[in-house]
C-alpha cells in the first residue's frame, strides 16, 4: 500500500516553485524558510471530486501566497490520499511526523477527523517541542470545536449549526415560508442538520411548522419519487437539506418532475456537479447558505479563480475556508516570531485578520473561525447580480443576504485544556 | 389511491430500470455460466457512451449506439478469453471492473456530466391526483418492456434461439451440426452487455451520470439476479418488480418498526434504538435480507433451476 500512497504524494510548492522560478522577484526563493503543511484528502472513490476540488485549490492558494513579493516564509503542501479511512490517515500522519512535518490539513469524513485530533493530541502529549498543529479547513461538524475540542486543533470553516444559524435567520425574515420538510441524509452530519433546523427555526420562527422529517440512506436512494409524494402529502412549502452530490440532484429533479413548487434550502448547491445536473430545473427556488461570494470576489481571488479554471478547468471554486487558513497562519507566524506550533498555536488565539469577504477571527475560547457567510440563490448568469457561472453551465448564484463574522458566532461548549 | 397508484407506477418504473440490468446479467449467466461482475460498469459505460454520443449526434444517436459500443467489449476483448474456461473470464470480469472506472474518471472527469433526457421527454405523461407522472418514467418502462418482448421471442421462439439453447445444453453436438458455438456465445455475451448498456443510456439520462453510478447500482442487481434464481430471466423479471416495489412502498408509508413488532419494545435498550427506526430507514437493507432469507430457504432463488 505505501507505494500507492507515494504515487498519489504531489509536491505542491515544488510545482509552485518551478513556475515561479521564472519570476525574477523570486529568484531569492531558496533562502526563505520553508513551512511544510501535510494536507490529507480523500483522492479516490466518491468524494475524490471533493478531495481533488480542496488539493487544487489549496495548491493554487499557495502558489498564490508564495508568489507575494516580501514574504518571509514560504508554504508547501504535501498531498495525500487518506482513503476516506481512519486507518490510512492514521499511517499518513505517522509518516508525515516522521518527516518532521509540523502542520496537518484537510482529512475527509467526521470519522477520520476524530482520529486524526486524538492521534494529534496524543502525539504532543508524548512528543514535547515537536508539536503538530491540526488545520480543519472543511469538517463542520460542531462536535469538534464542542464537547471534543482540542488545543491543537483549529477551524477555519463555520461550522454545521453556524451555517443553520445564517440559513435560518434568513428564513425568518421569508414570510412565504410556513411549513417545512427536513431531509437529510442519515449519518452524523445529515442528523446535525435535522436537529439544528428544528431548533433554530422554533427559536426564531415560532409559526413556521415542521411537517415533517426523513433521513435517507446515503447515496443510495434512486428514485426520490416516493419522498416526494411524501412532501406534498405534507403541505410543506420549503425544504431544507443537507444533501449533497447525487443525492441532492435527484432529491431537485424528482420535485421538478412531479411538479412539486417548493423551495430549497441546502447546503451544498453550489458544489460537485449539483450545478450541472440541475440545469434550468434548479433556477429561483434552489438556495444555499456559503462561505463563498464568486459575485465579491477581490482581485486577488479573482486571480486565483482564474489560475484554477485555465489549470483544472472542471473544478470549482465553492470553499473559502483555505484562503482564509493560509492568511491566518501567516499572520500567527508574524505575531509569534516563530513558525513553532506552540507559539503559533497561541498566536492565532483571538487573531483578527482581513479575510476573503470581511474581517475573519479565530476565536480563543474553542478554536472556531467566526467567518461571513452568505445565502444566495441559483440562478442564470446576467453579469450584474450572477457574475460567474458555475461548473460550465450558464448558471451561477444570486447573493441574497450576508451575515458578518459576529451574526453566526455561537455559544459553545468547549472547555479547553491548555498545555501549561 | 391516489398515493397507491403513483407509488405503484414509481415501483414499476425502477423496478423495470433494474431488471434490463438484471436480465443482461442473468442471461449471460444462464446461457454461458459467466458471472459478469463488470456488468454494473459496462452500464456505466452505456451512460458515458450515451453522453458522448448524444453530445455530436443528439440524444436518440447515444441511446442507439451505445450498446453497440459497449457490445463491442466483449467482441474484442473477452472472446479470446472464452476458450481458457470460466476462471480466466471470471478474474477478467473482476478486473474490467477497477479498468472501468478508472478510465471514466480520467475520459470523463470526476464529478457527473450533463446528460439529460431530450426535450421531448421533460413533459408530462399525465397528472394524477395533483401530481405529474413525468414522460421520461414512462420512456423507462417502455423501453424496458420493448427489451423484455425483443429477448423472449429471439430465445423461445426464433431458430437462432432454439441454437442458442442448444449450445448451452451440448455444445459439442451443436459444433458437430455445423454451427459456430464461439460466435454464438458471443453473440449472447454481446446482447447482455448491450442490454446493460442500453440500460445505462437510459438510466444515466434519467437518474444521474457520475463515475459512482456503478458501485450504487451493482450491488442490487446481484441481489435481484440470486432471489429470481441464477439464469432465469422470468425470475429476474418478477424479483426486479419485487425489490422496486419494496423499496418504494417502505418509503411511501409512515410506519415505525416498533408499529409492527410492538410485543418487542422495552426488552432492551438497543433493541429499542432498532424499533424506533423508520421503515424508510430499514428501506435500503429490505433486499440483502431479502436475499439471504432467500439463500437460506431456496437456494436457487425464485425460478432458478439450479443450486447456488
Amino acid at each position: 500500500m505505501t507505494s500507492l500512497i507515494d504515487r498519489r504524494r504531489v509536491v505542491i510548492g515544488a510545482a509552485a516553485g518551478a513556475a515561479l522560478a521564472a519570476s525574477p522577484t523570486l529568484a531569492h526563493a531558496q533562502s526563505i524558510p520553508t513551512v511544510k503543511i501535510a494536507q490529507l484528502e480523500i483522492l479516490s472513490g466518491g468524494f475524490a471530486l471533493l478531495g481533488e476540488t480542496n488539493a487544487r485549490s489549496v495548491e493554487m492558494g499557495i502558489e498564490e501566497f508564495n508568489a507575494r513579493p516580501g514574504q518571509a516564509i514560504r508554504f508547501e503542501a504535501h498531498v495525500s490520499d487518506s482513503k476516506g479511512s481512519a486507518q490510512e490517515a492514521q499511517a499518513i500522519f505517522n509518516q508525515a511526523a516522521d518527516q518532521g512535518i509540523r502542520y496537518v490539513t484537510g482529512g475527509g469524513t467526521s470519522a477520520v477527523v476524530v482520529s486524526l485530533i486524538d492521534a494529534i493530541a496524543r502525539h504532543n502529549d508524548r512528543n514535547p517541542g515537536k508539536e503538530i498543529l491540526y488545520l480543519n479547513h472543511q469538517a463542520i461538524d460542531p462536535d469538534f470545536t464542542n464537547g471534543r475540542c482540542n488545543f491543537w486543533h483549529f477551524r477555519f470553516d463555520p461550522h454545521d449549526y453556524q451555517r443553520m444559524e445564517a440559513l435560518t435567520r434568513f428564513i425568518a425574515g421569508d414570510k412565504s415560508v410556513k411549513q417545512v420538510f427536513l431531509i437529510n441524509q442519515d449519518y452524523a452530519f445529515g442528523q446535525q442538520v435535522q436537529s439544528s433546523a428544528r431548533e433554530q427555526l422554533a427559536a426564531k420562527r415560532a409559526d413556521i411548522k415542521i411537517v415533517g422529517e426523513e433521513l435517507h440512506a446515503i447515496g443510495k436512494v434512486k428514485d426520490f419519487t416516493p419522498y416526494i409524494a411524501k412532501i406534498k402529502a405534507s403541505g410543506a412549502d420549503t425544504i431544507i437539506t443537507g444533501n449533497f452530490g447525487s443525492d441532492l440532484v435527484l432529491l431537485i429533479r424528482a420535485a421538478k418532475d412531479a411538479g412539486l413548487g417548493v423551495k430549497f434550502y441546502t447546503y451544498y448547491a453550489n458544489a460537485l456537479g449539483a450545478p450541472t445536473a440541475l440545469g434550468d430545473s434548479g433556477t429561483g427556488s434552489t438556495r444555499l447558505v456559503t462561505g463563498m461570494d464568486l459575485n465579491a470576489l477581490n482581485p486577488r481571488m479573482q486571480g486565483i479563480h482564474q489560475r484554477l479554471k485555465a489549470k483544472y478547468p472542471k473544478l470549482e471554486l465553492f470553499h473559502a475556508a483555505y484562503f482564509d487558513m493560509l492568511d491566518m497562519l501567516a499572520a500567527a507566524f508574524k505575531k509569534a516570531g516563530s513558525t513553532e506550533p506552540r507559539a503559533v498555536a497561541r498566536a492565532l488565539e483571538g487573531l483578527t485578520i482581513e479575510g476573503l469577504f470581511g474581517p475573519v477571527t479565530m476565536r480563543a475560547d474553542d478554536h472556531q473561525m467566526l467567518a461571513p457567510l452568505f445565502v444566495q440563490t441559483f440562478a442564470p448568469v446576467d453579469g450584474k447580480d450572477v457574475k460567474i457561472g458555475v461548473d460550465g453551465t450558464k448558471f451561477g448564484f444570486k447573493t441574497e443576504a450576508r451575515f458578518a463574522a459576529a451574526d453566526t458566532a455561537l455559544a459553545h461548549t468547549c472547555q479547553m485544556k491548555r498545555p501549561s | 389511491m391516489d398515493v397507491a397508484l403513483l407509488t405503484a407506477l414509481n415501483a414499476l418504473s425502477y423496478g423495470l430500470l433494474l431488471f434490463m440490468l438484471a436480465a443482461g446479467l442473468t442471461l449471460v449467466f444462464s446461457l454461458m455460466g459467466v458471472m459478469n461482475f463488470a456488468h454494473a460498469s459496462l452500464y456505466m459505460l452505456g451512460a458515458y457512451f450515451a453522453y458522448s454520443v448524444a453530445q455530436v449526434a443528439g440524444f436518440w444517436m447515444g441511446v442507439i449506439a451505445a450498446p453497440l459500443l459497449v457490445a463491442a467489449i466483449e467482441r474484442y476483448v473477452l472472446r479470446h478469453l472464452h476458450s481458457r474456461g470460466h476462471v480466466p473470464e471470471l478474474l477478467f470480469t473482476f478486473g474490467l471492473v477497477f479498468l472501468i472506472d478508472e478510465i471514466v474518471k480520467l475520459v470523463w472527469g470526476l464529478g457527473p456530466v450533463d446528460y439529460r433526457v431530450p426535450a421531448e421527454l421533460r413533459g408530462t405523461l399525465f397528472e394524477a391526483f395533483g401530481t405529474r407522472f413525468p414522460i421520461h418514467k414512462g420512456f423507462v418502462i417502455f423501453v424496458a418492456l420493448v427489451s423484455l418482448a425483443v429477448i423472449w421471442v429471439l430465445i423461445a421462439r426464433t431458430r437462432t434461439g432454439l441454437v442458442i439453447r442448444a449450445a448451452l445444453s451440448n455444445p459439442g453436438m451443436v459444433s458437430s451440426l455445423g454451427h459456430d458455438v464461439g460466435r454464438i456465445f458471443s453473440l449472447v455475451f454481446g446482447l447482455g452487455a448491450g442490454l446493460a448498456g442500453l440500460a445505462g443510456a437510459v438510466g444515466g439520462a434519467v437518474l444521474v451520470t457520475e463515475p459512482t453510478m456503478a458501485a450504487h447500482i451493482g450491488t442490487i442487481v446481484f441481489v435481484i439476479v440470486v432471489v429470481g434464481g441464477l439464469g432465469s430471466i422470468k425470475g429476474a423479471f418478477l424479483a426486479s418488480l419485487l425489490i422496486g416495489a419494496i423499496e418504494t412502498v417502505l418509503i411511501a408509508i409512515d410506519l415505525r418498526l416498533v408499529d409492527v413488532l410492538r410485543p418487542l419494545s422495552g426488552q432492551a435498550r438497543w433493541l429499542d434504538a432498532v424499533l424506533a427506526l423508520k421503515a424508510s430507514q430499514v428501506a435500503p437493507i429490505v433486499p440483502y435480507l431479502l436475499m439471504v432469507g432467500m439463500l437460506v430457504v431456496r437456494p436457487r432463488g425464485l425460478f432458478g433451476e439450479r443450486e447456488i
